[in-house]
């Protein structure tokens, strides 16, 4: 017979089993259960869990850089200690500057680049990913966008030598002299790295040379006059002469260059502009002589054969034969070189040299199956040489097919419309060009100088009117 | 064409060889491409075809490729300098974008349906004027085929007239009476074939192997050149050749790097020149055949028009397919096509001492929309004997007229240039100061 269970007081209750998160306690009077929470236990439980989560987490990431998508120089370590992670950012940085490195390779241009920008913002400091990606930049025909990559590098190397002379070289070869003055009078000196003082002459005599072909001459002079080191260097020898040449004193630019050649002899860039200058002035005599000189002190030196053949250019009597002889050799030195060509080519397009430019533009379809830029010289020859229908006739039959080659010229196309009477089609493409350069005062300078050596005044005052 | 050309070409090398004199030494000069024009025009592509593929993503490869040449030339159409900035690839993004934006609002056929929908406007301008023809082509579908074949024959006929008609140009006038007159050509062709089924399957192979090799009537090149290497037997012959329609050519034959030997042909006078001797008129058999090496196209390509009758030699689905080609002068050939690709396989002429001289074609590669052949091999009475090998290909490398015309230099010409190269170089090997290193002003 069941009997019923006798009621026994709360103190004498058995009390529920323990929690490993906490535990009944009696205490009191009457002693009472109680429950106590074992914080101790609940925080190291927690923490542990964290910390498996954590390192779970990491280590999965861990995983994809290193296992899934092979990214060598990924280690655990640095991946699961937070202050090193940007070695991980810097591995997976060298990682895409080798995967663009292989894409351009492969001349797959538009990965390549996006690959060496994303190696670029994964790792800024790489310098090497910079200067990559700046040269990707230039190659495609976007020096605006190389030359911000490397001013996009001061910030992390703007101690480093290699990043100062790339951004020096890239703005000088681009033409980028604003940018440059930019960089050599404002960010480098914010990081602390001053590169116009004395000890840096070469820096110097970039923003001097950016200064003048900016058009500021008297800027220019005052940088030299203030900087006593550019007057006596050999090499500022060449721009200080421009200046004064720009400044009117057409004399006391010749006198500056003779004595710097006095001096050094030997410096090819000083004898280069006594040449140039000698010619400039009507020294003709002296310019014969000195150009014989620079070439016999430098037979194989580009420079000095494009001046001599300048200088001979007369092409007749005495100088003819002369003048054929170092033709010869400069094309059987440089018949496979387009850039030592392509400077012949201007040459024969200013002085209206039909056949010289008609040979190269033959010569460079034999060796390099294309025409161009030969055919544009060409074009440009007959124009200075008043042969304007025949320039008419060779610019129509190469816009048939080759309109956007004869874009990146189109001032001679100017010329020979408003030659050939079409001055409507001209005073277009002028519109064209004056929108063009807007922003490039340098270009549109250059262009007005070409067309008042091609005897297209005209042309130029247009160009320079403001609408 | 090309594949043509170059095939025809280089057997005139040969013959040239002989007109011009002069042994053949093996020496190849590598082409040497520029970098920076290679890297913007590749960058073009890829810029413009990534753009044009996210706004057409359901548009296959082949659209998505005529579409950027079509916006490229329309771009070179309405703005050069803005053609010139994409071709260097320093056009600003966002303004591609944008241009890409306007181009394909202005072209709402591109985005409706994805292939081939750029030239529906003027092919239902033709197929329209088709109607009043109800004998050629009863249905919708069949006038539209016809209008196809009428754009394909105005575009061999007059590029010109082909771009009038495609820019919208053409007057109403002007394309019924070209429509006329292809309908009395259709109903002359039916009529033939219903006398002679050999050449019923002609114009749909021709067509085939035109879309195949050449490409879009509108964006077939107007002028080639190409280097390449004949080897027969121990003996290396380098050669460069330039060609330019209707009818101009230009061969270069090369040895130790120099051009020896140049031989012309501008549409009407056929001429040579040699080193160390003056240009000089080529006649008989030697400017015939320059004269015919000089066709830009193929045989294939315009035969109507120039009264040759094709005729198919093989039974109908039979591989390879093989045309028999005669001219209007009597003169014929066999050209064999593979089925699958179209391409060409072989070429077999008669020639004028009996026996079929044959070359052979392989190693196709694209260069652009051209199918191009790179090995050719010459067969004669059953054994090989000369094998040719294309090394570089550019098509519309800004070639004048001059370029092909007879050689009037009022100074010193290419063949002078050439000829005080020998002698610099002859100089070098004989211990004399060499072109690379000249000595001073001395001439």
């Amino acid at each position: 017979m069941n009997r019923p269970e006798a009621k026994l007081p709360a103190s004498q209750r058995a009390v529920p089993p323990a929690k490993w998160w906490g535990r009944y306690e009696t205490d009191g009077n009457p002693p009472r259960p109680r429950f106590v929470v074992r914080w101790g236990r609940i925080l190291s439980a927690a923490l542990a869990l964290v910390l498996t989560g954590y390192l779970s987490l990491m280590t999965a990431l861990w995983g994809y850089y290193a296992i899934d998508r092979r990214i060598p120089g990924v280690n655990w370590l640095d991946v699961v200690v937070l202050p090193r992670f940007s070695r991980v950012q810097n591995a997976i940085g060298s990682h895409y500057f080798e995967q663009a490195k292989d894409l351009w390779k492969a001349k797959d241009y538009v990965r390549a680049l996006f690959t060496a920008r994303a190696a670029v913002g994964k790792a800024p400091a790489n310098l090497d990913a910079r200067l990559f990606l700046a040269g990707c930049w230039r190659a495609a025909g976007r020096p605006e966008e190389a030359v911000r990559v490397l001013r996009g590098g001061i910030a992390y190397n703007a101690g480093d030598a290699r990043l100062q002379q790339t951004i020096v070289g890239t703005c000088l070869d681009t033409e980028r002299y604003q940018d440059l003055l930019k960089a050599l009078r404002e960010e480098f000196p914010a990081y602390g790295v001053t590169l116009l003082d004395a000890g840096h002459p070469a820096f110097q005599l970039a923003e001097l040379r950016a200064l003048l072909e900016m058009g500021d001459a008297a800027g220019a002079e005052a940088l030299a006059s203030a900087e006593p080191g550019l007057q006596e260097n050999p090499a500022a020898a060449p721009l200080l002469a421009q200046v004064d040449w720009d400044l009117g004193r057409h004399d006391a630019a010749f006198a500056r260059l003779a004595r710097a050649r006095e001096r050094d002899p030997a410096d090819a860039g000083v004898q280069d502009s006594y040449v140039e200058f000698a010619f400039r002035t009507g020294r003709t005599a002296e310019a014969h002589s000195a150009a014989r000189q620079f070439l016999d002190r430098n037979p194989t030196l580009v420079a000095a054969q494009v001046r001599f053949l300048e200088v001979f250019g007369s092409r007749k009597g005495s100088d003819l034969n002369l003048w054929v002889g170092v033709f010869m050799r400069f094309m059987a030195q440089n018949r496979h070189s387009a850039d030592a060509l392509a400077q012949l080519g201007t040459l024969a397009a200013s002085e209206g040299w039909t056949d010289v430019a008609y040979l190269l533009y033959q010569n460079s379809l034999e060796e390099r199956l294309n025409g161009f830029p030969f055919a544009i010289y060409y074009a440009g020859s007959l124009v200075k040489a008043g042969d304007l229908s025949a320039a008419d006739e060779v610019w129509h039959e190469l816009s048939i097919r080759n309109s956007a080659q004869l874009a990146s010229a189109s001032y001679i196309g100017a010329m020979v419309a408003w030659g050939n009477g079409r001055v409507s089609d001209a005073l277009q493409i002028v519109d064209q060009l004056r929108t063009e350069t807007a922003s490039d005062l340098h270009r549109r300078r250059t262009i007005e100088t070409l067309f008042h050596t091609f005897g297209f005044a005209a042309i130029a005052d247009e160009l320079a009117k403001q609408k | 064409m090309e594949n043509l050309p170059t095939r025809l070409t280089v057997r005139t090398a040969l013959l040239c060889a002989l007109v011009v004199g002069g042994p053949w030494i093996a020496a190849r000069a590598e082409g040497t491409p520029d970098g920076s024009q290679a890297v913007g025009a590749q960058l073009q592509q890829q810029q413009l075809e990534r753009l044009l593929r996210s706004r057409l993503p359901a548009a296959p490869s082949s659209a998505i490729e005529g579409a950027a040449r079509d916006f490229t030339d329309h771009l070179r159409q309405v703005s050069p300098i803005a053609a010139e900035s994409l071709s260097t690839g320093r056009m600003d993004p966002d303004d591609l974008s944008s241009r890409v934006d306007v181009y394909l609002g202005d072209h709402p056929e591109l985005t409706s349906r994805p292939a081939t929908a750029a030239a529906d406007s003027p092919r239902l301008r033709v197929a329209k004027l088709l109607e009043k023809d109800p004998d050629l082509a009863a249905s919708d579908q069949e006038r539209r085929a016809l209008a196809d074949r009428f754009l394909g024959r105005l575009g061999e006929l007059s590029a010109s007239s082909l771009e009038n008609l495609m820019a919208g140009r053409m007057s109403d006038d002007e394309l019924q009476s070209r429509v006329s007159v292809f309908a009395e050509d259709c109903r002359a062709e039916k009529n033939r074939v219903a006398v002679d089924p050999a050449t019923a399957a002609v114009p749909g192979i021709v067509d085939s192997f035109e879309k195949a090799n050449l490409g879009p009537v509108t964006e077939r090149p107007d002028s080639i050149c190409f280097k390449g290497v004949e080897d027969e037997g121990d003996k290396r012959r380098e050669f460069v050749v330039f060609k330019k329609r209707p009818n101009k050519i230009r061969i270069h034959m090369i040895e130790n790097g120099l051009v020896i030997g140049v031989i012309g042909f501008d549409g009407s006078v056929a001429w040579r020149e040699a080193l160390g001797k003056p240009a000089a008129r080529l006649g008989g058999p030697a400017a015939a055949a320059l004269e015919e090496s000089a066709r830009f196209d193929d045989p294939l390509v315009g035969y109507r028009e120039r009264g040759a009758d094709v005729r198919l030699e093989s039974p109908t689905g039979a591989s390879p397919i093989s045309l028999r080609i005669t001219e209007a002068d009597g003169s014929a050939r066999i050209e064999t096509l593979d089925p699958t690709t179209f391409s060409e396989t072989s070429l077999r002429k008669l020639r004028a001492g009996g026996g079929w001289a044959e070359t052979r074609f392989r190693d196709y590669r694209k260069f652009g929309n051209l199918n191009l052949s790179y090995t050719q091999e010459n067969w004669s009475g059953g054994s090989l004997r000369s094998t040719t090998r294309i090394t570089d290909v550019n098509v519309d490398p800004g070639l004048l007229d001059r370029f092909f015309s007879y050689p009037r230099y009022p100074n010193f010409g290419f063949m002078d240039l050439m000829g005080g190269l020998a002698v610099i170089q002859a100089r070098g090997a004989h211990g004399a100061p060499s072109a690379g290193q000249p000595a001073g002003t001395a001439p």
